[in-house]
């Protein structure tokens, strides 16, 4: 073995890693090479010195203050989650029909009023949604978000697992007047149903109607601007809540295989309106059988689904 | 959960000195994968435990990639908040150890990247070692205790001289004791990319502390 084979083996040497055959040959070549000895003794009296190294001791505290800190990282996530977790809401006709918001308008320029600071919701195909931030806690689709959303700082945030993009806009923030382009006027409770992402469009007399740039003059007087989702297959004829559920009760397993290529919001808003539906009608506990008795797995997985939706209901419901 | 590892050889000539070159491989649970899944199942002081367990080794790492404890210990809370935020996505593809390192390491080269007022505070604190300073470290630390050994505390800016990309494996490696495959996997780079950072890491403190050992240096390779 020569100089370059020492030293692209003397790593291995060190560890012990050599064959023995390649190690044999190594010794031998440090009998013959005091350079190469004297550079595996200062290697070898190195590493000692490295791994003999104190090991520095943790501050007493440590993971309680780190708990502290989770804490309230908690309390201040969670205002996002809230966020997520209304445009997931709003996709639900429950919560769309009584929609609340005082202005979101989509991606056009106008303008009647200025307010201080605006949630500016970018979605990737380049609309725009713009929510006003009043003072004393936002309010968006009808759901409340704590106050000390106030405290986050300007600039973009991405969300995890969100098809939009967030930021904060420091105003004065030109609030959009809701334009005249109006098409396709759905019932409430078919639209969200069958949708993906957001666009926006107004509500009047629980219909919605989207906006688009293909269709002008027609918005109804007093009708309030909501951000909604993108895929709107208005026009297909779809089944009732209670033709769902009894295809659900005639084959549990087809409905949850179908069900599962849907988006995980989708999935949530049907499990959350059919387990309504069936709750109302008192069929509750003969869906959660049909699927717990199902030779399907998925099928089974949602009758926990339900369960837990059902629950939900029940909490909010008195609210 | 469980994964599989390599176990790692003792270092002949300064350990053993005549251990066995064979690697082993075995299959093994997650020591951490009772707390994870009780983590994950919402229990309370699941994840503190699991802090407690590993705050050890991340603080160790850090501080010997930060140079202070003060940038240590606000790395390792980043490290630890970083793991509560995104850690339940864990699927114990690897070891939970490897995976709290590798939020670790990206904490520590985040932060130097980014701070360069921290980096400008090192170069200094590197000058007042050189004026015969110690380093800021809190007089609970051990280390304090042989930092007037020469040895020590020369060893230590030694390390503090390397460039981040040579220490972090050599720490991991020859301080952390991990193996050759886990640190590719803490850093994500390839494994022969691992050793040879490791040599050159180890060539540069070699040199840097050959005078202290006294010994009779030949810095150019044959």
């Amino acid at each position: 073995m020569n100089h370059s084979g020492i030293q692209d083996h003397m790593a291995d040497y060190l560890e012990g890693h050599l064959p023995l055959e390649k190690r044999a040959l190594f010794d031998a070549h440090l009998d013959g090479c005091s350079d190469c000895l004297a550079e595996i003794r200062s290697m070898q009296q190195t590493l000692t010195l490295l791994r003999s190294l104190p090991e520095p001791e943790v501050s007493l505290g440590f993971s309680e203050s780190v708990m502290r800190r989770v804490h309230e990282a908690e309390s201040r996530v969670s205002w996002m989650e809230s966020l997520q977790g209304a445009f997931s809401l709003l996709m639900n006709p429950r919560v769309l029909a009584p929609v609340s918001v005082a202005l979101i308008a989509l991606g056009i320029i106008g303008g009647a009023g200025e307010v201080e600071k605006a949630l500016v919701l970018e979605v990737p195909g380049g609309s725009l949604a713009t929510q006003t931030l009043p003072t004393d806690g936002a309010v968006l689709a009808g759901i409340s978000l704590p106050a000390h959303s106030q405290k986050l700082a300007a600039g973009r945030t991405s969300v995890p697992g969100a098809s939009f993009q967030i930021r904060l806009q420091s105003g004065p923030v030109r609030v959009p007047e809701p334009p005249p382009h109006l098409i396709n006027p759905i019932p409430l409770n078919e639209f969200s149903q069958y949708a993906r992402g957001f666009r926006g469009g107004v509500v009047k007399d629980d219909v919605f109607y989207e906006l688009t740039e293909g269709n002008l003059e027609a918005r109804p007087q007093g009708a309030r601007m909501v951000a909604v989702p993108s895929r709107v297959r208005a026009q297909e004829k779809q089944p009732s809540a209670e033709e769902w559920l009894a295809r659900l009760k005639r084959n549990p397993g087809d409905f949850a295989s179908a069900l599962s290529s849907s988006t995980l919001a989708e999935q949530e808003l049907w499990i959350a309106n059919l387990a309504r539906h069936a709750r109302q009608r008192g069929e509750l506990p003969e869906i959660i059988t049909a699927l717990r008795q199902s030779p399907n797995q998925r099928a089974n997985l949602l009758a926990e689904d339900f369960e837990a939706a059902s629950r939900g209901q029940d909490s909010s419901g008195h609210r | 959960m469980s994964f599989e590892m390599v176990e790692r050889g003792s270092m002949a000539g300064v350990e053993s000195g005549n251990s066995s070159s064979r690697r082993r491989r075995v299959v093994i649970e997650d020591p951490d994968a009772d707390l994870i899944r009780a983590w994950k199942d919402g229990e309370d002081g699941a994840f503190e435990q699991l802090v407690r367990r590993h705050e050890r080794r991340v603080f160790g790492l850090l501080m010997r990639m930060m140079g202070t404890r003060e940038e240590a210990e606000d790395v390792a809370q980043e490290t630890f908040l970083s793991l509560h935020r995104h850690g339940r996505r864990f699927r114990g593809e690897s070891k939970f150890s490897t995976f709290v390192y590798r939020v670790a390491a990206n904490a520590a080269l985040n932060r130097r990247r980014t701070l360069g007022r921290s980096r400008a505070r090192v170069d200094r604190l590197a000058v007042r070692h050189a004026a015969g300073d110690d380093l800021p470290y809190s007089p609970r630390d051990p280390e304090d205790a042989t930092s007037g050994t020469e040895l020590t505390a020369h060893v230590r800016q030694a390390l503090q001289r390397l460039s981040p990309a040579l220490r972090m494996p050599v720490v991991l490696y020859d301080i952390q004791g991990l193996a050759y495959a886990e640190i590719a996997e803490v850093l994500s780079i390839a494994e022969g990319t691992v050793k040879s950072r490791i040599h050159r890491a180890r060539q540069a403190l070699r040199v840097e502390l050959s005078d202290l050992l006294g010994l009779n240096d030949k810095e150019s390779s044959p």
